[in-house]
């Protein structure tokens, strides 16, 4: 499978235009979460392998799709994993700051004042991250 | 090197994003600290390189992710939190919304692939668009789509949360409702 397919080997690109998020898992950037299927398609699964042709739909009726493959779970599934997630990294961003930031970030404030102790301390810091990081890629202008 | 007062207070007010994503990354509160004062620091002494009014997040993020993949190609390992050490230096643990517990899911989120990990934190935390987080990451929106559908699919799968179990009926509920 390469890179670009998906875990079921459809690219994500290929949604339906008319494919919506659930409601309840609505976020911004929706469109991360809402992937699934519409809830407006068919009662199997699209792309799902028991997808039957007319004469095994009377089989399909009686053995139905297991529940925990519904597209409207998964999305529900979608829609707690990322509610967790921002949770999660609401958390970290309301975390204090610790010290040495701080001083860093008041640092900042003082070299626009004060070029010579700005250079001073870039490069004392600068040579804790070592040289051979790389460079700040593809946004460099 | 002068740093004008609105380009100061834009990194400053970015420290605390770049810090929660760098702990996400991590999973290490010393090592994000590390990489956020790294990458303070580089984006200072490049700041010459900053085109004004363009996306200052954007560029403090790439420099962020490049320091995190130079430094884990070369511990090649992703660094264990030591059982409750980790926990300790939470102020608080955030309330819990759903029936996922946060160390579970903190724990889950640091089994997956760094690159998807950094893409799922960028799309579906930070909220940025596809295009950004890819040019953040240096590849195609469409692989950012991958590994972010990748990480949401294996996070599911390492909570177990696609079996049904923690939404919908619940087992009584199944029998009831399964044919006979």
């Amino acid at each position: 499978m390469t890179e670009d397919s998906t875990e079921d080997g459809r690219d994500p690109s290929d949604e339906p235009p008319g494919a919506k998020p659930h409601p309840d898992v609505a976020t911004p950037g929706a469109e991360t979460w809402g992937t699934g299927p519409s809830g407006a398609g068919p009662s199997v699964p699209a792309g799902s392998a028991e997808a039957p042709g007319a004469g095994a739909s009377n089989v399909a009726r009686l053995h139905p799709p297991r529940i925990p493959h519904h597209p409207t779970l998964d999305r529900a599934v979608q829609g707690m994993i990322g509610a967790q997630l921002r949770s999660m990294y609401e958390h970290y961003i309301e975390q204090p700051i610790p010290d040495r930031l701080l001083e860093l970030v008041q640092r900042l404030g003082a070299d626009a004042a004060s070029d010579t102790q700005d250079d001073r301390g870039v490069q004392r810091l600068g040579a804790d991250a070592g040289n051979d990081a790389p460079d700040d890629g593809g946004v460099e202008r | 090197m002068t740093i004008e007062p609105a380009l100061r207070d834009a990194l400053l007010a970015a420290v605390p994003s770049l810090r929660a994503f760098a702990i996400s990354l991590t999973n290490d509160f010393n090592r994000a600290d590390d990489l956020v004062q790294d990458t303070l620091v580089r984006a200072l002494a490049h700041i010459d390189r900053f085109e004004r009014g363009t996306n200052l997040n954007a560029w403090l993020f790439t420099i962020l992710r490049n320091l995190f993949h130079s430094e884990y190609r070369k511990r090649r390992r992703e660094v264990d939190d030591p059982e409750g050490a980790y926990a300790g230096r939470l102020k608080a643990h955030p309330e819990q919304q759903s029936h996922l517990d946060f160390e579970d899911f903190r724990s889950a989120l640091a089994k997956l692939p760094p690159d998807q990990r950094e893409a799922l934190l960028l799309v579906g935390a930070e909220g940025m668009s596809y295009e950004d987080a890819a040019n953040i990451c240096g590849v195609a929106v469409g692989t950012i789509k991958s590994r972010v559908n990748r990480a949401r699919a294996r996070l599911g799968q390492i909570l177990q949360l696609d079996d049904g179990d923690e939404i919908g009926p619940d087992g009584v509920t199944k029998a009831v409702l399964a044919p006979k």
